[in-house]
């Protein structure tokens, strides 16, 4: 059984790269594999916001990403650096830089790539979305 | 296989250089690091580059700290004649695409930008 970190680097409003990381998280979880974490990169970060309202009867990136973390014990990660820049803010930065409000959602965390690095060295594989 | 982590660049320079800032953030890391440039990615190897916006980074100076963050292995596939020959950048190595294969081959892991 092999151990796998996921990065997802694509927007999840262009493409279907994070349903196909989804997907392939819960059948890696399925048959036994373990997924270390998912971690969340460039414009990947906008499934971080928990302010998407998608039409009725889709479901939110964010919500998606937050059932897979719950149901598989995996945190989800978002880059801090890239998720400033794109307006998706916790509240620890929403006070540092004396924001309006936050927005990230409370099931993915704000890191930097050290943690990336750490998936790096914890994983068989690494694999990008 | 290394332990070396691929950097395989196929885009040009962003404004904010996020693919530069995750190489140089995985050497700072200590995890080693090399880089491959190829298709539109051969942009980020122009001379006289300017930051893509005010304020932010410029991708000539960042390829001028690779060194000094300890990555020597800097190569670009030489796919665009016009990119190539006004490219001053001394550092990046041309290579064959068997070359290049054998870099993806043998690295741990691999990340495209």
């Amino acid at each position: 059984m092999a151990d796998y970190s996921i990065l997802v680097t694509s927007s999840p409003y262009s493409g279907t790269q994070h349903q196909l990381a989804l997907r392939f998280a819960y059948t890696a979880t399925r048959c036994g594999h373990s997924i270390k974490r998912v971690f969340l990169y460039q414009d990947a970060v906008l499934a971080a916001s928990s302010l998407q309202q998608p039409p009725q009867g889709q479901t939110s990136i964010a919500n998606d990403w937050a059932d897979f973390s719950a149901t598989c014990n995996t945190p989800v990660h978002a880059c801090i650096a890239n998720s400033l820049r794109r307006g998706v803010i916790n509240d620890v930065e929403s006070k540092r830089y004396d924001l309006l409000s936050s927005n990230l959602h409370a099931a993915i965390e704000l890191c930097g790539l050290g943690e990336m690095t750490e998936a790096l060295n914890d994983s068989h594989k690494v694999i990008q979305f | 296989m290394s332990s070396h982590v691929l950097i395989h660049v196929t885009t040009p320079p962003s404004p904010d250089c996020e693919a530069m800032e995750y190489a140089l953030a995985m050497s700072a890391f200590d995890l080693p690091v090399r880089i491959l440039f190829s298709g539109k990615g051969n942009y980020w190897l122009l001379p006289g580059q300017k930051p893509r916006r005010e304020g932010c980074k410029n991708p000539e100076k960042l390829l001028s700290a690779l060194p000094v963050y300890g990555i020597e292995e800097v190569a670009y596939l030489p796919e665009n004649e016009r990119i190539i020959s006004s490219s001053q950048y001394g550092k990046a190595t041309p290579i064959s695409h068997e070359q290049a294969t054998d870099w993806i081959r043998s690295s741990h892991h691999t990340v495209t930008f």
